[in-house]
């Protein structure tokens, strides 16, 4: 029974369940739809009908299940020339670290939940967020191709050109509010969103999220037809599908994060007593804003081409750089006047 | 100008190395001797015919030679460009060597590799002398020689294996 | 778990994957599942052996659009589980195909594409080419010089029919091997001139 207990108390301790339940099965729900969508999109902007006789009656929504579930029980090839350890490794910790900025944000006003309860929740959510592409490049160093190696330093080079905006900008809104709690700043906009207050932030921030997660016009480091997969190349079956996710999930959490910053996280609703009204409603309010946002994000895949290296890299340091640096001056100066 | 004013430029500017004229339907056929190949070409590409458009050979086993044809014709001259020139050299067949004309045309390194490994050829000075379409095993065995016999397959086959 | 020249060391991994396989495709009674995943989730590799890969991207062009039966033309071999030999097969790409095919994850399936890729189609009695279905096993064949991109996706959703009537991807994980059809080794290594 100790064993019950201990296991259950695990699961209740409030950062856990938040990253089990927001974290894992959210993160599943809205990556399959939003994965689904993507390729809807871009089918339908192509003029085509998309993924549509697996299931004809809901257009083909349980694609990625299938999907999902092909990668699941094909075979799992490591090369004998792979470094093993690291190979199975890092896209397992990837994984993992993606979703790990869930963990201490809060999603709701009602102090029983949130889940760690402390004043810097801005800036460690960010810095979890940051570590998860050293993985990424050791993926690519560990699997010993020179493909992957390719795409590892192409990672390595995108991640310098869009951390520090992305921190910025993000920034940008604790700076509005003098407080590094996400709590103050999702209520300093229950009147006006930060997204209308710090438009310059919110689009840094936008193209930064696009850089750190490949989306497509940014989608440099696995880009198909220069280095086959980028740092995936040898991997196959589940840990490839991990290693796709992980993207995603890492595009949901910086959403999340986005959605609390610009787009007034659970703002036209105000957090009450209860598990329902507490918490499940807020976040739900939260997860469907980051949800608009990664349509956003999705739909550039099918309207855009993709940059080369040297281009994005050139404009995010002259272009999008000075533009966060620009917003956060914006913040301050909203600050100093005391707008919010 | 027309054709009988290239033969006599042609001829004027090769000289004494012109050892026939061949003239058929719309094309010239230079031939001259294995030996003052390299030469002829290089005269050739100073009258103004900066590339090769196709390398032939023809093979008569009962004459015991080849024959090897160089296809020029020029991109920069416009009177030249409406004319395709051969210049051609007859390789005996028990000892098929030739010089390279890969330092007078560089276009032809892969065209030379090619007759290669389908004649058997070899053109002293190439800079990489190795078969360029086909599996080293089966450029051993000369397939566009006359004495290469395709094996035969019958018309009717076994079923291949249905799933 | 260390890494040591390709090695992991998990404890017994053979029975834990064999306890693992007893309890999905057994207790779970996941079979089906599967069969349906892999039946809708066929990747084709791009692998352009020969003239048939014109039709090959016309089939996944927006007038025909092959994407609606699920298939997705994916860059990288591991990725993929399904390869679509195009045409002729020169004796050269025999080796670039067969690598192709081993570089695939197991439950794997080939189409072969085009009167060439049957019987030799207009380079019959031709001295440098090889049939498909000497160096990987074939499971539907497309006649046609070249097959309409109706008929590369008639060929897809036959392979998906015989996957979920067969039950070959079930059956196929359950007992290691495919049991349905045999293992084609090539009679003569395709890459002998390569590696010399």
């Amino acid at each position: 029974m100790d064993v019950v207990k201990l296991i259950l108390d695990i699961i209740f301790y409030p950062p856990i369940y938040q990253l089990l339940l927001i974290g894992l099965v959210g993160s599943l729900v809205v990556v399959i739809f939003i994965l689904w969508f993507e390729r809807k999109a871009t089918a339908r902007v192509q003029r085509r009908l998309g993924p549509y006789h697996v299931a004809p009656r809901v257009a083909g929504f349980p694609q990625l299940v299938a999907d999902l579930v092909r990668y699941a029980f094909q075979e799992v090839i490591i090369p004998r020339t792979v470094d093993a350890g690291i190979f199975i490794l890092a896209p397992i910790v990837a994984t993992i670290l993606s979703i790990l900025p869930i963990a201490v944000v809060p999603l709701t006003s009602n102090p029983g939940y949130w889940p760690v309860p402390m004043d810097y929740s801005v800036l460690v959510a960010l810095a979890i967020s940051t570590v998860s592409p050293i993985f990424l490049i050791l993926a690519g160093w560990a699997s010993n191709n020179k493909f992957s190696i390719i795409g590892g330093v192409r990672e390595a080079f995108v991640i310098t050109a869009y951390e520090l905006i992305a921190i910025l900008s993000i920034l940008a809104a604790s700076a509005t509010v003098l407080s590094f709690n996400f709590v103050d700043v999702v209520e300093a906009q229950s009147r006006i969103w930060f997204i209308i207050l710090n438009p310059l932030a919110f689009l840094a921030a936008f193209l930064a999220v696009l850089m750190a997660t490949s989306g497509f016009p940014f989608e440099i480091p696995e880009s198909e037809n220069e280095v086959v997969a980028g740092p995936f190349t040898e991997y196959s079956g589940l840990l490839y599908g991990l290693n796709m996710g992980a993207a995603y999930m890492k595009r949901f959490a910086l959403s999340i994060l986005m959605a609390l910053a610009f787009l007034g996280g659970w703002a036209p609703y105000t957090p009450g007593e209860g598990i329902l009204s507490g918490y499940l409603i807020p976040s739900i309010i939260v997860i469907a804003k980051a949800t608009v946002l990664m349509m956003a994000f999705s739909f550039t895949r099918s309207v855009y081409g993709r940059f080369r290296l040297d281009q994005a890299l050139d404009g995010a340091w002259r272009l999008v750089f000075p533009m966060a640096i620009l917003g956060f001056g914006l913040a301050l100066l909203e600050a100093y006047l005391g707008v919010v | 100008m027309d054709v009988e004013e290239l033969k006599k430029r042609i001829e004027e500017a090769l000289g004494g190395l012109v050892k026939g004229i061949e003239e058929g339907k719309g094309f010239i056929d230079v031939i001259v001797d294995l030996d003052n190949i390299v030469e002829a070409a290089s005269r050739l590409k100073e009258l103004g015919f900066d590339h090769v458009k196709s390398l032939t050979v023809i093979d008569y086993p009962k004459e015991n030679r080849f024959r090897v044809i160089y296809h020029a014709s020029s991109y920069l001259d416009e009177e030249l460009a409406k004319y395709i020139v051969g210049i051609g050299a007859d390789v005996p067949r028990d000892n098929p060597r030739m010089p390279t004309l890969v330092y007078v045309w560089r276009g032809v390194e892969f065209q030379e590799r090619e007759v290669y490994e389908f004649f058997g050829i070899e053109f002293t000075g190439h800079p990489d002398m190795r078969p360029l379409l086909l599996v080293p095993q089966l450029a051993e065995a000369k397939p566009l020689r006359k004495e290469f016999i395709v094996k035969e397959e019958p018309i009717i086959r076994v079923k291949p294996p249905t799933g | 778990m260390s890494g040591d020249g390709g090695r992991v060391y998990v404890g017994n991994l053979d029975r834990s994957a064999k306890r693992a396989k007893d309890l999905v495709m057994g207790k779970l009674r996941m079979g089906r599942a599967v069969d349906w995943a892999t039946a809708f989730s066929l990747w084709p590799v791009h692998l352009t052996t020969s003239c048939c890969g014109c039709e090959f991207a016309a089939t996944w062009s927006p007038r025909f659009d092959a994407e609606q039966h699920g298939a997705l033309p994916w860059v990288g071999a591991r990725q993929t589980n399904m390869i679509l030999i195009e045409g002729t097969v020169s004796k050269k790409m025999a080796c670039a195909v067969r690598v192709t095919w081993e570089q695939m994850p197991s439950p794997k399936f080939a189409i072969a594409m085009g009167a060439c890729a049957i019987d030799g189609g207009i380079f019959y009695n031709s001295y440098n080419i090889v049939r498909p279905w000497e160096i990987i096993p074939v499971d539907v064949y497309i006649p046609g010089c070249p097959p309409r991109p109706e008929a590369v996706a008639r060929a897809i959703i036959e392979l998906q029919r015989k996957i979920r009537q067969k039950r070959v991807v079930s059956k196929w994980i359950e007992e290691g091997w495919r049991p349905d059809k045999e293992y084609v080794a090539p009679k003569e290594d395709p890459c002998s001139w390569w590696r010399g």
